[in-house]
């Protein structure tokens, strides 16, 4: 896909001034370096951005949405300038400076938008001349890799018609919800994760669950198992269920059978925020089988705590627990 | 192609598999807490002259749409029907966290005298969820709309839109005093089975 144009926009921390100054923008210079460098992050973006957002609405209007849509009828900085100084007028100084880039481009009918911004920093520029090195501390340099680097794109055919799903990505998210990442999504985008977490935490208790149930080995059976009565401890976390395989380091037979499950493919890396309530709810009791006929059921999350298990030489297992009873009952089969 | 032979081969390719992978997946994934009574869950694509009929809406003199295919965005509709009102809010509360919706309007007629059609719309993403494959996936319909109705209000609107809305002659203002007539007993009905349920059956917790 071709980049059409490409801004840039100086954003100073602006949230709360009464009356906030206007951002200072540019274009970039079509044969310029930063142009092959921003031409690259816009190619690459929709692999990048990896966590599908969408605008919050309940009547069809969105203003970071309006104010996208008008840069893209007008091309311009100018009609573009709305958009970054919102985003100024919701930076604070904890988020601080930064460099803001719209870019724009078309390909088979479709319009690619990507946003974004570069944190500044701090960098020390080091040059040998001769025998001698010279140092030199630079303020304001503005890097990708920074771990406070965000960016969204949006892609379709008719953005005024399409436009509400986005893909961001926002190095600040790494586990829990944090100040950076309601600053990007959801102050500035005004968005929300597009998969709810109830449905993420549902998606993944279901390929769980299932995994489990799958003619797999008894050892990727046990990875599975292990994994998920860890997971109260990612409650509020965003992951991605290929990340909970990687978290709980499973082995390639257990990860197989957990993401062979999840589909399609693409929500396999799909991010949202888990809620170990919900997971409760779609997988809510772990079952153990033995060759006797006996069967053992507890909370899947609470499993080990309640019940003892102890293996003789040959592998056979014992398995003991000790309660009032509370249901003795007669039922079909397990 | 014309716009209607392109919507005839959509629907069939596309919007009839994907409103069949819908309603499975509306019935497995919403989680309905006890007391809700649920009477009916469906999925349909919308039929080829109704979307004809929409995309050649003229409004302020020009066309409507200038991109129906993209821009009419029920063009698959779901429908979930309740008995009680107090089952309708907690329907409402459930696709709201299960769903992400773009738009919601809670239809009530223009003035507190009047009994007209009621009932919420959503309209929603289509969940990815619904298909097997990432192919299947990219030509999902960007939307559909949903509607949560008493079975009451659903009465109402279906025996409306087939003999009022299609009617073959034009309506007199006695047909509409009529049918206003048919919309105060429907909602007349929702009420007294609201009280009654409140009455008789202990509230029912909303979603959390």
């Amino acid at each position: 896909m071709t980049v059409e144009y490409a801004h840039c926009f100086f954003i100073a921390p602006q949230k709360g001034k009464e009356e906030p100054d206007s951002c200072k923008y540019a274009t970039i210079k079509k044969r310029s370096k930063l142009y092959s460098m921003l031409s690259d992050l816009f190619d690459k973006s929709p692999r990048e951005c990896r966590i599908p957002i969408v605008f919050t609405s309940d009547k069809q209007a969105n203003e970071t949405r309006t104010l996208i849509l008008d840069g893209i009828d007008g091309k311009t900085p100018t009609k573009w300038l709305p958009l970054a100084d919102y985003l100024s007028s919701v930076t604070t100084n904890v988020s601080g400076l930064g460099l803001f880039f719209v870019i724009v481009g078309t390909e088979g009918g479709k319009i690619r938008t990507v946003l974004a911004r570069f944190p500044a920093d701090t960098a020390i520029l080091a040059d040998t001349q001769g025998d001698r090195l010279q140092v030199e501390l630079i303020e304001r340099v503005f890097m990708k890799n920074s771990k406070s680097y965000k960016a969204v794109t949006y892609e379709a055919a008719n953005p005024s018609a399409s436009y509400w799903e986005g893909l961001a990505i926002d190095k600040q998210i790494h586990g829990n919800i944090t100040h950076g990442s309601n600053y990007w999504i959801g102050a500035f985008l005004r968005s929300n994760y597009k998969t709810d977490p109830k449905v993420g935490s549902l998606r993944l208790a279901d390929a769980i669950k299932k995994a489990t149930q799958s003619d797999i080995s008894s050892e990727a059976r046990a990875q599975i198992v292990g994994a998920q009565t860890l997971l109260a401890g990612l409650d509020g976390n965003v992951i991605s269920p290929i990340e909970f395989c990687n978290r709980y380091t499973l082995g390639e037979e257990a990860r197989n059978a957990v993401l062979s499950n999840i589909k399609p493919e693409k929500l396999r890396d799909e991010a949202f925020q888990f809620v170990y309530a919900e997971y409760r709810v779609r997988a809510p009791i772990r079952q153990v089988s033995l060759d006797n006929g006996v069967s053992i059921a507890a909370p899947s999350g609470q499993f080990d705590e309640l019940v003892d298990r102890v293996a003789d030489e040959n592998d056979r297992q014992t398995y003991s627990t000790s309660g009032v009873v509370t249901k003795d009952i007669v039922r079909g089969n397990i | 192609m014309d716009l209607r032979h392109a919507f005839l081969q959509r629907h069939e390719e596309i919007l009839v598999p994907t409103a069949a992978k819908l309603e499975n997946y509306l019935k497995k994934v919403l989680p309905w807490p006890d007391g809700i009574n649920v009477d009916q869950i469906s999925v349909r694509a919308k039929a080829v002259d109704s979307f004809t009929k929409k995309a050649n809406k003229v409004k302020d003199g020009a066309p409507k749409y200038t991109d129906p295919i993209n821009q009419i965005q029920d063009q698959i509709g779901a429908r979930i029907v309740v008995f009680f009102k107090q089952d309708a809010e907690a329907a409402c509360e459930l696709v709201k966290q299960y769903f992400a919706t773009i738009e919601e309007i809670h239809y009530v007629p223009d003035e507190p005298t009047a009994f007209d059609y009621e009932g919420e719309h959503f309209v929603c993403l289509t969940p990815d969820d619904i298909y097997e494959n990432d192919e299947e996936a990219e030509q999902k319909p960007e939307f559909f709309e949903m509607q949560v109705k008493t079975l009451f209000q659903h009465a109402w609107s279906q025996a409306n839109h087939d003999l009022i809305y299609k009617a073959p002659v034009p309506i007199t203002n006695d047909h509409r005093r009529r049918v206003a007539y048919t919309a105060a007993q429907a909602w007349g009905a929702d009420q007294m089975f609201k009280e009654l349920r409140d009455e008789l059956i202990p509230p029912t917790e909303a979603p959390s």
